[in-house]
């Protein structure tokens, strides 16, 4: 009798139990020094027609005046303006961690586990995603469709994704950590989600796409500025 | 040899295992490069012009629907056969002019002569302040103007700048002419500077989505009186923009539950809300110099031939399709744009030249030139045309980008 499709059963679980022990033991990110760990969670470029950024990672200007309680007041992810119903692609190898699990982004989430401790949320999902925890990724496999927070396809439809770490209590920025076209992600266009907001009294901090910081949930606020623009 | 899978995904486990304990590497904290202590001395390089690439063709567009309330807008059908042809590069050798030290600053903006430009930063070699700063466009040293940042008169004479639970109206030397009992929100200033406008919630209509903005009403002061109106149209949305008449206001946004997406038209004066496009997910309009169009990006369209930029007549009218993607802004004389394609996979942006009564497009700066990438969409044409001010997304310095005469 042949085992060797059971053995490889063991094998991968094998591996999907590394991966996710090595997140939720470490708590680092990668050297910065090396190319971006991951890769894009949509397919193709970015374009009025297929997605855009919609806001970005931080001190947003959307986020000042529509503060993220739970995430100090900034936007702790970045949101892919996309149609419903498009495909959402894993950023990097891991393992199923949670899906739909208690970590917001409603109506549905997904989150893999990686290496080094990171771990990638997919949110605002149309649909509960047909994964099961522990089961293994791969870089570019689909894993959900994108969706929107009102689960109604025609406010805003967007991918809101999130790079989480120490045990899931952080997020940091996912700019730095993505092989994307930044520079153009935004297609042209210009809304308060792509503007970040001047501290007047601190004005060089936290306005570019990769100067952001790491967020805590449940820390205090850090965008209630006395003097800010806009 | 059967025990050898087992074998590999136990050493496999023990390794990142191992991975996992090992002391933590560098973390992801990103930070902004240190400018250097130097001056401000400028950079001049002179760019060549490069090929152009071929146009698109223009597909139709869906058609507009009245939403129950809204009064009517002329319609006319989308003209998607618009002609459009793309010229040769020019003998034109635009200036590019480095204003400041990498990093300092940031919010160009022309001042009213085209002679200098004013941001927002700490400039200085020496003076440390941070605030609004002005600078020759050709180059020079940076001059303080003020401390005061906010939104400002189209001359640069008035600031309106928020001061805790009200926003202050003053004159650059700081004499306050007007405080604004309005949270301490943002205000706009038309260019009549006769009257102010902000965004006031409106309190008691429920939220319909938290990824949207609450809904607002537009409350107007006159100056010179200190008379307060808000008309009753409710919106929801992130931004409004004066024309240029300083009685009509643009909002891109819904009605106050969330229905009828587009660009509406706010009379001030009568209070009529005009909804002049009917669409959801159109981002960045424009309003022409002249108050006569308006610009704008569609996307997400169930119609994939739909999204694009697109303009249309400031009374619903006339709307069209261009052959052009990417960022834009009007040139003085309403009758073109200026744009940078996107998305593209060039290393450097593009800017274009779009003539609107032909479609005519002249590349004003190509793609083989030297570094010329925009920040975050931070870009502003002279008050002449002639040239226009950017922050850069290579070096964070602002420059100046003049095209020749």
């Amino acid at each position: 009798m042949d085992h060797r499709p059971a053995r490889r059963r063991g094998l991968l679980t094998g591996l999907a139990a590394a991966l996710l022990l090595t997140a939720l033991l470490s708590g680092r990110t990668p050297a910065r020094a090396a190319a971006p760990p991951f890769g894009a969670p949509l397919a193709g470029s970015p374009g009025p027609g297929s997605w855009f950024i919609g806001q970005w990672y931080g001190n947003t200007a959307w986020a000042h005046d529509n503060p993220y309680p739970a995430g100090q007041g900034l936007h702790f992810g970045v949101d892919f303006n996309t149609p419903c119903g498009t495909t959402v692609l894993a950023i990097g190898d891991g393992a199923v961690f949670a899906v739909d699990g208690p970590y917001g982004s409603a109506p549905h989430s997904v989150v893999i586990a990686h290496a080094d401790g990171l771990f990638s949320l997919y949110g605002h999902l149309l649909e509960r995603a047909t994964l099961t925890p522990g089961q293994v990724v791969r870089v570019g496999d689909p894993i959900a469709r994108s969706g929107d927070p009102a689960g109604r396809c025609d406010l805003d439809p967007h991918l809101h994704l999130e790079i989480r770490r120490n045990m899931m209590r952080e997020t940091t920025n996912p700019v730095p950590l993505l092989r994307v076209d930044w520079h153009r992600a935004t297609a042209g266009i210009r809304r308060n989600g792509t503007t970040f907001v001047r501290d007047l009294d601190n004005p060089a901090r936290w306005l570019t796409i990769v100067d952001q910081p790491d967020v805590l949930f449940g820390g205090a606020r850090l965008n209630d500025y006395p003097r800010s623009w806009p | 040899m059967r025990r050898r899978p087992a074998r590999l995904a136990a050493l496999l486990l023990v390794a990142l295992l191992l991975t996992a304990c090992v002391p933590g590497r560098e973390a992801v904290t990103p930070r902004l490069v240190t400018p250097p202590p130097g001056g401000v001395r400028p950079t001049i390089i002179v760019l060549t012009s490069t090929a152009a690439p071929a146009t698109t063709g223009l597909p139709g567009a869906p058609t507009p629907t009245l939403p129950p309330g809204a009064t009517r807008a002329p319609t006319s059908p989308p003209n998607p056969s618009a002609p459009t042809r793309a010229s040769t590069a020019t003998n034109t050798l635009p200036r590019a002019t480095k204003l400041t030290r990498d990093g300092c600053c940031a919010l160009p903006r022309w001042l009213p002569d085209s002679a200098g430009i004013a941001f927002y930063g700490a400039a200085g070699q020496i003076d440390p302040r941070a605030g609004l700063w002005r600078v020759p466009q050709g180059g020079g040293t940076p001059q303080f103007l003020s401390p005061l940042y906010g939104t400002f008169s189209p001359d640069l004479g008035l600031v309106a700048y928020p001061d805790g639970g009200v926003t202050r109206l003053a004159r650059l030397d700081g004499v306050v002419l007007a405080t604004l009992p309005n949270g301490g929100r943002r205000a706009y200033l038309p260019a009549t500077s006769d009257r102010v406008a902000w965004m006031a919630p409106a309190n008691g209509v429920p939220v319909v989505s938290t990824s949207l903005d609450p809904p607002f009403q537009i409350t107007i002061m006159q100056l010179d009186t200190g008379a307060i109106s808000t008309p009753p149209a409710i919106f929801i949305g992130e931004t409004i923009q004066w024309f240029p008449d300083g009685r009509r206001i643009l909002v891109n946004g819904r009605d106050s539950r969330a229905e009828h997406p587009g660009l509406w038209v706010l009379d001030t004066v009568s209070g009529a809300a005009t909804l002049i496009v009917e669409s959801p997910w159109l981002e960045s309009p424009l309003i022409s110099p002249d108050g006569q169009r308006i610009v704008y990006t569609a996307t997400l369209q169930r119609d994939a031939a739909a999204n694009g930029v697109w303009i249309v007549n400031a009374d619903g009218g006339g709307r069209q399709r261009l052959a052009l993607t990417g960022g834009y802004r009007w040139l003085p004389d309403s009758g073109a744009l200026l744009h940078i394609p996107a998305p593209t996979d060039r290393p450097n942006d593009e800017l274009w030249r779009y003539n609107l009564a032909d479609g005519a497009r002249t590349p004003l700066v190509g793609a083989g030139q030297p570094p010329f990438t925009i920040a975050q969409n931070e870009w502003e044409v002279a008050p002449d045309g002639k040239a226009i001010v950017y922050r850069s997304a290579t070096d964070g310095a602002i420059w100046s980008l003049r095209f020749a005469p």
